[in-house]
């Protein structure tokens, strides 16, 4: 027994010592191995997912803003567009319309004027007409009177008067 | 009846072969037991979303991680001490915590003790026993050895104790330097001492502290068995987070300060 000397006296013996060392050893190792790895690696995973999340939410939020942005934006010259489009096809058609109603005149006018000299050319013509049939009328007309034993001088006076009623 | 006081070597309890089972050694067995349970529970529990034991788990890890982190002020050197320190620390209150529950001390064998027949209890702490707090200290200061090496280099590292280093670039500048560098290297073969007294105070410590609250239980409870030794029971709870937490604080500083390199130039 070492028990005289001053390590035997606090109970050291190098055997208990490395049982010891050997049971403490193996705790670190579980420890370690089987409890602070995975959960160090969780830990740290969880906390890049929470940074990674934030930093995407902000990103979003952003993207978010910029397209409402861009939309505000578009809305504004689509509306002006638009604007441009409907006055433009106003003015476009009141053009046209005008345009048409002033054919439309022209258009009118000279069917009138057609009309009008028709009307004119055919009055003549059948005046023309007229007279013939008239003179055609009164000479047969003087002839039957004629034959109906007629002086000179009622002969003329028929003649001027039917001249007359021409 | 009255209790035999502990005494101060733990006491065998049955032999395999020609190696002795001590009663401590029943306890650190318990703790290894105990630790390799909750190790293969957590070993697979890596959910992202904690819940139960690995919430627990996290948070305690979380709280050991911050202490870590504001002695090296370095996450990563933090992780790699972590094992160590959070090692230590639960291990020693474990131990020392599982000490205090009934049937530490009181349930035994009667054997054959120092000549006579006496009660030898199955379970006593397994702080209680300088073998373990000297493996565990031995082991603490040759890890902040190995770390200081692998941190920066091994000759700088061997620097810091025989400073024939700095001595040598004394000579370049001459003058006093060079007598300065002498005691630096007197200094420097006194920190060869001081490592010896590391192991030696942190391992005396510890088993003073839990072996001195051992004794302390023990005549109260002789004294009066019940409801008087309740605070000081309280009062070991205490000790016991106490001594873990220091001997895990020292072993913390002991690893952060062998790993930061000293300022070479900074004195010259």
């Amino acid at each position: 027994m070492e028990h005289e000397t001053l390590l035997g006296t606090l109970g050291i013996d190098w055997k208990l010592f490395l049982a010891q060392l050997i049971n403490f050893g193996i705790v670190l190792f579980i420890f370690w191995k089987w409890i602070v790895k995975p959960l160090g690696k969780t830990l740290t995973d969880r906390q890049e997912r929470i940074e990674q999340g934030l930093k995407n939410t902000e990103h979003t939020e952003a993207e978010k803003k910029k397209f409402e942005e861009w939309r505000v934006n578009e809305m504004k010259k689509v509306r002006a567009e638009a604007d441009n489009i409907l006055r433009t096809t106003t003015d476009t058609a009141n053009q046209i319309k005008q345009e048409t109603i002033v054919d439309a005149q022209h258009q009118a006018n000279k069917i009138l004027d057609q009309a009008k000299t028709n009307i004119e050319s055919e009055k003549i013509q059948s005046m023309k007409e007229i007279k013939q049939e008239v003179a055609t009328l009164v000479v047969m007309a003087s002839e039957k009177i004629l034959r109906g034993k007629l002086d000179e001088k009622k002969d003329k006076e028929l003649i001027s008067e039917s001249m007359k009623g021409m | 009846m009255i209790f035999a006081l502990p005494p101060l070597v733990a006491e065998p309890i049955f032999y395999l072969g020609n190696f002795t089972v001590t009663n401590t050694l029943i306890n650190s067995s318990i703790a290894v037991v105990v630790f390799f349970i909750l190790g293969l529970i957590l070993r697979n529990k890596t959910a992202l979303i904690p819940t139960g034991i690995q919430n627990f788990a996290e948070s305690i890890l979380e709280i050991i991680l911050g202490f870590i982190d504001r002695v090296t002020h370095d996450r990563k050197k933090s992780m790699q001490f972590l094992p160590i320190v959070g090692g230590l620390f639960l291990f020693i209150l474990f131990s020392n915590w599982i000490g205090l529950l009934p049937g530490t001390g009181s349930i035994g064998r009667y054997l054959i003790h120092e000549g006579h027949l006496q009660l030898v209890p199955l379970f006593r702490p397994a702080n209680t026993d300088l073998n373990m707090t000297l493996a565990m200290a031995v082991f603490a200061v040759i890890a902040s050895h190995l770390f200081g090496v692998i941190a920066i280099g091994f000759f700088r590292y061997a620097n810091k104790f025989i400073k024939l280093g700095d001595i040598f670039h004394s000579f370049r500048k001459g003058g006093i330097s060079i007598m300065v560098a002498f005691i630096e290297f007197g200094v420097g073969l006194i920190e060869i001492f001081s490592e010896v007294a590391k192991v030696v105070s942190l391992s005396l410590r510890l088993f003073g502290n839990v072996f001195a609250g051992e004794v302390l239980l023990t005549v109260l409870a002789s004294l009066i068995a019940f409801v008087v030794p309740l605070p000081f029971m309280f009062l070991e709870i205490l000790v016991g987070l106490v001594q873990a937490v220091v001997f895990s604080m020292l072993t913390l500083v002991y690893l952060t300060m062998a790993t930061t390199e000293l300022p070479q130039e900074a004195h010259h």
